[in-house]
């Protein structure tokens, strides 16, 4: 890695006991990376799963309502105007129907 | 709207079929009865659909980490009020079901499978949990899934 790529960039230590570090060194290798090029890989990796898990809304959809375009929600007893608005919109935030 | 679904509504706790996702099949009812939240009931052609929110036995894991947005816990005192035992609600994890035997397997017995209401508050703590959801900024939510087709 050059210099130029290591600008702003912040070292750590890491110390791992004698049999991870064995392990890791012999898959680091196996993938033609050094020890620092997996330990950073395997980091971005959790961080972008991470960043998943926080963005992804996952929705299951009945095949027997593909293509359909839904209605009005139905208002609860006594609810308020607001809050029935604020509710329909949030579902269709939350099921991507913006 | 069918009586059904008028009977089905926003805080109902019911036995559904929920759609797991892989190893199982998004697109059908999933293998065994799961205890799911109802945001809400919308007509749809000339029925009406169910928004489900997905629900997890225990707390939510890994323990000690905080909780994602979205994520809702009840822990013993909160579950035992709907007599349950601790469970956490996921509302990053939805489903739009028609109310069928297929996706309400005790849909045909009385009180539909519906196992119990959650309160007015416990209603409100979970559509202002979702609203907080809902408006973060449009480019960190990423729907998967079947959209419905845009409102006219």
């Amino acid at each position: 890695m050059s210099d130029t790529a290591n600008l702003g960039r912040t070292g750590i230590t890491v110390r791992l006991d004698p049999e991870t570090r064995d392990r890791v060194q012999r898959i680091a290798a196996d993938e033609h990376r050094s020890i620092a090029g997996y330990v950073q890989m395997l980091i971005e990796r959790d961080l972008r799963l991470r960043a998943e898990a926080e963005r992804v809304i996952h929705v299951f959809t009945a095949p027997e309502l593909e293509g359909k375009r839904p209605g009005a929600l139905l208002r609860e007893p006594g609810e308020t105007d607001q809050r029935y608005a604020e509710r329909a919109q949030t579902l269709r935030t939350l099921l991507g129907e913006h | 709207m069918s009586t059904v679904a008028k009977a089905i509504r926003e805080g109902a706790f019911i036995l559904t079929n929920f759609p797991f996702g892989p190893p199982d099949r998004p697109d059908q009812p999933g293998p065994l009865p799961h205890i799911a939240y109802c945001l809400g009931v919308r007509s749809i052609g000339r029925g009406s659909e169910l928004i489900l929110a997905y629900t997890s036995s225990g707390p939510w894991r890994p323990p000690g980490r905080t909780l994602p947005l979205g994520i809702i816990e009840f822990d013993r005192a909160a579950a035992r009020a709907l007599n349950q035992i601790p469970f956490h609600l996921d509302l990053r994890v939805l489903a739009r079901v028609p109310p069928v035997a297929a996706w309400l397997p005790r849909l045909n017995t009385p009180g539909f499978g519906i196992i119990a209401w959650a309160d007015a508050a416990t209603r409100d703590r979970i559509a202002a949990e979702a609203s907080r959801l809902a408006a973060r900024r449009p480019e960190v939510i990423e729907v998967r899934g079947v959209r419905a087709p845009p409102r006219s």
